[in-house]
């Protein structure tokens, strides 16, 4: 039985606080339309995807609806296509991207991820023509996403892989140019990608998951802020170990919705359920943002010393509270950092208080990594793929998901602002310092080998 | 054979009110089956349902609660029912729902959304009216837990209660149950 201040608080909790669900992924296997010609491809590709999506929107809105809870996106991700297209000649690679674009399109979702290659030890040709091809097919399509992991704690860094993904980062943001480079928004390089997130750009169906899965991805940035808000403001002494039961608090309810919510989702769709991702990831709007959390615990700003610890302790909250609430949590769960979709976050780069180095620091305690990050159009290639290199360390060394999501502007430089729209936000472009001094680095290629994980210090 | 017996108790909270009753029960062989109590504002009000070994007792039982000192000046009203009274009210198939109306107390709040309610066929299934600490004032708050069939469209609904509540200068809210059990039950 309910009390009704359970009752009351639950709905100051759904009402003022703009609860919702961020996504709700379906995941769909592709390994079944495997064709070496592209027409046949297409079709099979066309039809799976059409088959298990098209009542996707339809059933989450719903769902949505008699709950009061919105699911803001509903997205699809695939197995990585470059082994799904590997008979494919490279000439045939955009083609199939845009049949894919169409597919999605015509089912009303607003983003496939899942052009992807996992390259962490070495490529297949399909690999290498799918790699090559990402900066046309980021330019020339409207929701495909694209991913590549090239690093892992088992295999190490694929200096080679990220050497290449320093060029397409950079020919992506030329060819998307009119646009501050738009085109890099849509491309992560991870390391130890997780099989199962459901958020973009990274999402991707795994080779170890089911025909067909429902993931979902809960956020509510929103929502901790206020709950830290209402208890600092009723006065009463607070430590930081008093903030982060609050945040733990609050996590819990908001991943017990997200299950609620996906689970019936998958049954009405008659689809597996798969994991709640319980990351707490911004929007531009004001009151949506990780940023404004961190100075709710004290921070006069974000890059002020003491960042890293805050959001060490919020990451840490977020996944110990979810973890209670759900048996089924994965992906990337933990706490966003990306810059031009947090209004705080955006502003603090703008002003000077946050640096790439701190940026880089923090996201060693996070989830996920360098996310949409500006950087000034006329970094070279070879810097790009040395940042990358960095943060793929931060991940390999430590066990996690790092990833990096970077965007030169082109004719753009530190002090201006890239602006992207809608959810992908606006952002003041960072300072690169030191760059054109790693070329001999990256230029060595081949592989850093995989870390030892005895002697752990 | 047991004969089903209703008792109704208002009046002035006070403490030996429940004690009294059973104690009377117990004396007749009753056995109390049910039970639900409130207070509101010092107004004591218990509704319980007793099964009885004998016909007609709910008369006796009745003379002897108005003869007993601590159960003085109370209201109490005992009777006889037929067992198929007391089957639940036959539902069709509703979806539980809680609706929450929020702001200043004025006369009509409770008909302005029991109208509608009544004329969708939704029964209230439990429902608290209270005062309470909301977003750093004072609210006047109710909470009705409702079954809402199936048929009712959820949406047109929401946006009649909505308008209501406009109306009324109070917010109104509709969620589903499910919601406050996900949050709040471990």
């Amino acid at each position: 039985m309910l009390s009704s201040d359970e009752i009351l608080n639950t709905i100051e909790m759904l009402k003022s606080e703009n609860l919702d669900v961020r996504t709700v992924t379906l995941g769909i296997s592709l390994r079944d339309c495997v064709h070496p010609s592209l027409k046949p491809l297409i079709r099979n590709v066309r039809r799976k995807i059409i088959s298990k999506a098209h009542n996707l929107v339809k059933v989450c809105n719903a769902i949505g609806e008699k709950y009061g809870i919105p699911i803001v996106n509903k997205r699809i991700a695939v197995t990585p296509i470059a082994s799904i297209a590997e008979g494919l000649k490279r000439k045939d690679y955009l083609r199939f991207a845009q049949a894919l674009d169409q597919a999605v399109k015509e089912v009303g979702v607003d983003f496939l991820g899942g052009y992807s290659a996992l390259v962490q030890k070495g490529f297949t040709k399909g690999d290498l023509n799918l790699i090559d091809s990402i900066p046309e097919v980021l330019s020339q399509t409207e929701r495909i996403c694209s991913s590549v992991n090239v690093a892992s704690t088992k295999a190490g860094i694929n200096m080679d892989a990220i050497a290449k993904m320093g060029e397409v980062i950079k020919r992506t943001s030329l060819l998307t140019a009119k646009r501050d480079g738009f085109g890099c928004a849509k491309l992560v390089v991870f390391a130890n990608i997780p099989e199962d997130n459901p958020f973009m750009a990274g999402a991707y169906l795994g080779y170890g998951e089911p025909e067909c899965v429902i993931n979902v991805g809960v956020s509510g940035p929103g929502v901790v802020k206020k709950e830290l808000e209402r208890h600092i403001q009723s006065g009463k002494k607070l430590t930081l170990h008093d903030l982060s039961e609050i945040i733990k608090k609050t996590s819990f309810k908001v991943t017990r919705v997200g299950e609620l919510i996906a689970r019936e989702v998958a049954e009405k769709l008659g689809v597996h359920f798969g994991i709640v991702d319980l990351s707490l990831a911004p929007t531009p709007k004001v009151g949506d943002s990780v940023g404004e959390i961190l100075q709710c615990l004290g921070l006069k700003f974000v890059g002020a010393p003491g960042s890293t610890a805050a959001l060490a302790l919020l990451n840490d909250a977020v996944k110990k509270g979810g973890a209670f609430a759900s048996s089924s949590v994965g992906g990337l769960s933990g706490a966003f950092i990306p810059v031009s979709e947090d209004v705080n976050l955006s502003h603090a780069v703008g002003k000077g208080y946050l640096s790439l180095e701190k940026l880089e620091a923090m996201t060693s305690v996070c989830s996920v990594g360098l996310d949409m990050i500006a950087i000034p159009g006329h970094v070279d290639a070879k810097t790009i793929a040395a940042i990358i290199a960095d943060e793929m360390a931060i991940g390999v060394i430590n066990n996690k998901t790092t990833a990096a999501r970077i965007i030169p502007v082109p004719n753009k430089d530190v002090g201006e602002k890239a602006v992207f729209g809608g959810l992908f936000g606006e952002a003041y472009i960072v300072a690169v310092k030191n760059a054109f001094c790693s070329d001999r680095f990256v230029e060595f290629g081949g592989r850093i080998p995989a870390p030892i994980n005895s002697l752990g210090n | 054979m047991k004969y089903w017996i209703v008792i109704t108790v208002v009046g002035s909270d006070r403490p030996g009110i429940v004690a009294a009753v059973s104690k009377i029960l117990l004396s007749y062989k009753c056995n109390i089956v049910e039970l639900s109590s409130t207070i509101l504002q010092r107004q004591f009000a218990m509704i319980l349902i007793a099964t009885s070994p004998e016909k007609n007792a709910a008369g006796y039982i009745q003379s002897s609660c108005l003869k007993e000192k601590p159960l003085k000046g109370m209201e109490i009203h005992v009777r006889e029912v037929s067992p198929h009274k007391l089957k639940h009210y036959k539902q069709p198939p509703s979806q539980p729902f809680i609706i929450t109306v929020l702001g200043k107390d004025r006369p009509g709040l409770v008909y302005g959304v029991t109208e509608i309610l009544a004329a969708h066929r939704i029964n209230i299934t439990n429902f608290d009216a209270k005062v309470t600490k909301m977003r750093g004032k004072t609210d006047y708050a109710q909470i009705y837990e409702v079954d809402i069939p199936e048929k009712v469209d959820i949406t047109s609904l929401k946006k009649e209660l909505t308008k209501r509540g406009k109306k009324l200068k109070v917010d109104i809210d509709l969620q589903h149950y499910n919601i406050f059990r996900a949050i709040n039950e471990i």
